[in-house]
This record gives structure tokens, sequence and C-alpha cells, in this order.
């Protein structure tokens, strides 16, 4: 069973004689502080851009920068001429072939760098909303994604830019007074409309901002269905209901995905 | 087997993860000589190998540490870096008892955190998580081992390790072994 790279804990423990293990015992405690997310960051994924003309994005000084996910883009054309503006949110996608115009990407306060952009013949170019504490928004797979989510957004009544507008609402109107540490949430939807929104609070301010873009520095990460996340965040359901069925699942930081919970619903 | 490992404690919370699940496949391959099995997860998100049924699983991760479980039956793991702890998250997860011991505990972090990894870990065991009624599975931190009233059919390990975290285990075998991993 356990061989060549594992000590057994007796040998652990022989070794580590300045921090031994002690079974079910109530030792001084070391109170540690989380550290921000800064400190925790993740470099960028890469950038890969074959062919691309105009794709150099103007990337803004992130504090907390991560580089954002890909943008893929063929046949784009359509696709990035929507203003980004409008659908508060990165374009999904940039998957464009002989495209021809650049993005102006926002200036991100704690911007994470945007997540690579993979461009094959990439050109046009699209505007970026300014993102407070961007994330560049979650990869943009034109043919894909949005497109798809467009469309089920129209058969259901329901767009993501309703889905971040209502989550907005929710938390904006959160009592985070008892909130001390920062929190990073992403939101991954799926079902009836796809995508990836992300909150975070900032505990030294006590503010709290929801933004169209995946945060992948997250705490938290929420995978919902949007159907159900809807019900819950407009108070038709229970939100630990929602858990308990698994439409809405959490991973990473429990603790604090609870203070998110309880300061929100 | 409880398999525990060091990690950077600045790796993001999503490479934690990824830091858990290369542990996970080098821990299997030793112990049952499987490579890479594919990973599969259920109602509530709990993964298990699909081609192993009989090889029960779980994993978790904190700010430097991953940690990874085996069983022949169900199991959970949680393992948590012991800092400040939050009253709120106390208040809603944790009984009466459990409140009282902490606020009551010299060292409350500490002991916030032990009675969050049990509940986790039995969440994680049941496959519910932590986000149901927790209050009800109160623990005892008295004996030998911690004790839940409210299960009897499974049996808690806890270690603190290093003074920094703790690592709690739920399952149905009385033989837990903790292995620490070289860095």
């Amino acid at each position: 069973m356990a061989k060549k790279n594992i000590v057994p804990e007796e040998t652990a423990q022989a070794v580590a004689e300045a921090a031994p293990v002690a079974e079910t015992a109530a030792p001084a405690a070391e109170v540690q502080e989380p550290k921000p997310a800064a400190k925790r960051g993740r470099k960028p994924a890469a950038a890969k851009a074959e062919n691309a003309e105009k794709t150099e994005e103007k990337k803004p000084a992130a504090k907390r920068g991560r580089k954002p996910a890909a943008a893929k883009a063929e046949n784009a054309e359509n696709t990035e001429k929507k203003p980004a503006a409008k659908r508060g949110r990165k374009p999904a996608a940039a998957k464009a072939e002989k495209a021809e115009k650049t993005e102006k990407k926002p200036a991100a306060k704690r911007g994470r760098k945007p997540a690579a952009a993979k461009a094959e013949t990439v050109g046009t170019a699209e505007k970026k909303p300014a993102a407070k504490r961007g994330r560049k928004p979650a990869a943009a797979k034109a043919e894909t994604a949005a497109p798809e989510a467009k469309k089920t957004s129209r058969k259901k009544g329901t767009s993501y830019e309703e889905v971040v507008a209502a989550a907005k609402k929710k938390f904006l109107a959160a009592n985070i007074t008892r909130i001390k540490y920062p929190i990073a949430v992403n939101v991954e939807l799926s079902g009836s409309v796809s995508g990836e929104f992300y909150i975070y609070v900032d505990a030294d301010n006590q503010t709290i901002a929801v933004e169209p873009y995946r945060y992948d520095n997250y705490d938290v990460n929420f995978r919902a269905d949007t159907d159900e996340l809807l019900a819950v965040i407009k108070g038709k359901k229970n939100i630990y209901d929602a858990l308990a069925g698994g439409l809405v699942k959490v991973s990473g930081i429990t603790t604090k995905a609870i203070l998110i919970i309880d300061a929100a619903f | 087997m409880i398999f525990c490992k060091r990690i950077n404690e600045d790796l993001s919370v999503r490479e934690e993860h990824e830091a858990a699940h290369e542990l996970l496949f080098r821990s299997i391959e030793k112990l049952y000589g499987i490579s890479s099995p594919r990973i599969e997860k259920g109602e509530h998100g709990k993964p298990f190998f699909p081609e192993h049924p009989e090889i029960f699983f779980n994993i978790s991760h904190c700010r430097g540490l991953v940690v990874c479980g085996f069983s022949d039956s169900e199991i959970g793991v949680d393992a948590e870096l012991i800092r400040d702890h939050s009253p709120r998250v106390m208040d809603r997860v944790f009984s009466g008892s459990e409140r009282e011991t902490v606020l009551s505990s010299e060292n409350r972090n500490e002991m916030f955190f032990r009675f969050w990894t049990l509940k986790e870990a039995l969440g994680k065991c049941l496959g519910t998580g932590v986000f149901c009624d927790m209050k009800p599975y109160s623990f005892e931190l008295s004996g030998e081992r911690p004790v839940c009233a409210a299960v009897k059919d499974k049996i808690f390990f806890q270690k603190i390790i290093y003074e920094k975290w703790v690592v709690s285990v739920c399952t149905h075998d009385p033989k837990i072994e903790f292995i620490f991993e070289d860095q």
C-alpha cells in the first residue's frame, strides 16, 4: 500500500518535532487570516492567437490579475459586433476567422486577466465594459455558448443579463456587516441559460459587487441550474432546499459560502 | 487509509482542488494499482469511480493541505486550516452544546474547526453536504474519538496536524491509518 513517498504517521511526527501531530488534542491555536485573493493568485492562461491581426487587447492593470480565459473565435463577425456593455458581459467568444476588429478591454480595478484569447485568424474587436474587479468573462466560445444561451433564453423568456441583474439586485441588498473577510464567489449557470458571473464582497469597504465575469480565483464556486437559482433569488424557493435538491451545488470554502448565503437570503 | 500532503499555501482554491486530485490518483495507484480511474459525480455531487464501485473515496483540500481517504464503504473527509471562525456560521450549523463548548474553549478557533470538520466529513459521507440542517448532528469531543449520538453506525476520527490543520474522517471502517506523504 503506502510505499516510497509515504511516511507513516509516527515517522512524520518524529521528523517534525516542531510541528507535532496530535490526535483529538486541542493545542494552542494558530489563527490564520485568509490571504487576499491577490496573494493566492493564479497565473493567467495563455493567449493563443494564430494569424491574429488586431487581437491585442488593452489589458487593464490588474491588481489581482489573472489572465482571461480564451477567446476563441471563428466566424465571429456577428457576435462581436454586439456591444459588450449592453449585455454587461464580455462576449463569449471571440471565435472568428478573418475577423478584423479588436477589443478594447476596460480597466479593471482588481482585474483578473482574461483567459487566453485563442483566435484563429482573428480580427474583430469589441469594446468591453469596465469591470470593477473584473475577471474577464468566461471563455468566449462564440459558436456554442453564447448563441445557445441566447436561443434558450428567448424561449424561456429569461436572458443571461436578466439573471445577472436579478442576482445583482439581490446581493446588493445583502447585509454584509458581519462578514470580516473578502469573499469571491463564482457562479456557473447551466440549463435554460448558461454563463458565469461573480459576486465579490469587499469586507474592508463593506461593499458587494456582482459582475458578469468569471472569477477564477474564487473562494466559493456555485454551480446552479439557472431556473432554480432564479427561483431562489426571487424568493420562490429556499436556498437550502435548492442545495439539498442538488440543482445548486457549492464547492470551495464552505464556511464562506454559508456567510454569503446568510447575508443575502 | 487517509493520505495527507502539504501543499503550497499560496495556491488558489481551484489549484488546491487539482492538487487533491493528483494526490487521489497517486494514492489509488499505490493502494490498488489503478491508474487514473474515471470519476463521475452522484446526485449531490459526490464523486465516485464508476468502474470501481467497490472503492469508496473522498478528498478535501484547504490552504496548505490536501487529503484523500479510501475505504470499502462510504467515507467522508474534511480538512481545514485553523483560522478565525465565524460566529454566524456557528449559530447556523452548531448545536447548543457545541456552541457552548466552543465559547468556553481557550482556543475557540481550533474548537470551532474541530466541530466544523466533523460535520462536513459527516455531510460528505452521507452525501448531503453541510447545507442541510446539521444541528441535530451534535458531536461530543471529550472521549478518545469524536462521537455523534445521532449517527451510531459511523465512526469518526480526527487529527490536528502541525497545530495548524484539522482533519476529520467519517466512515464505517474502525481501522483508519493516516499517512503523510512527503512534500
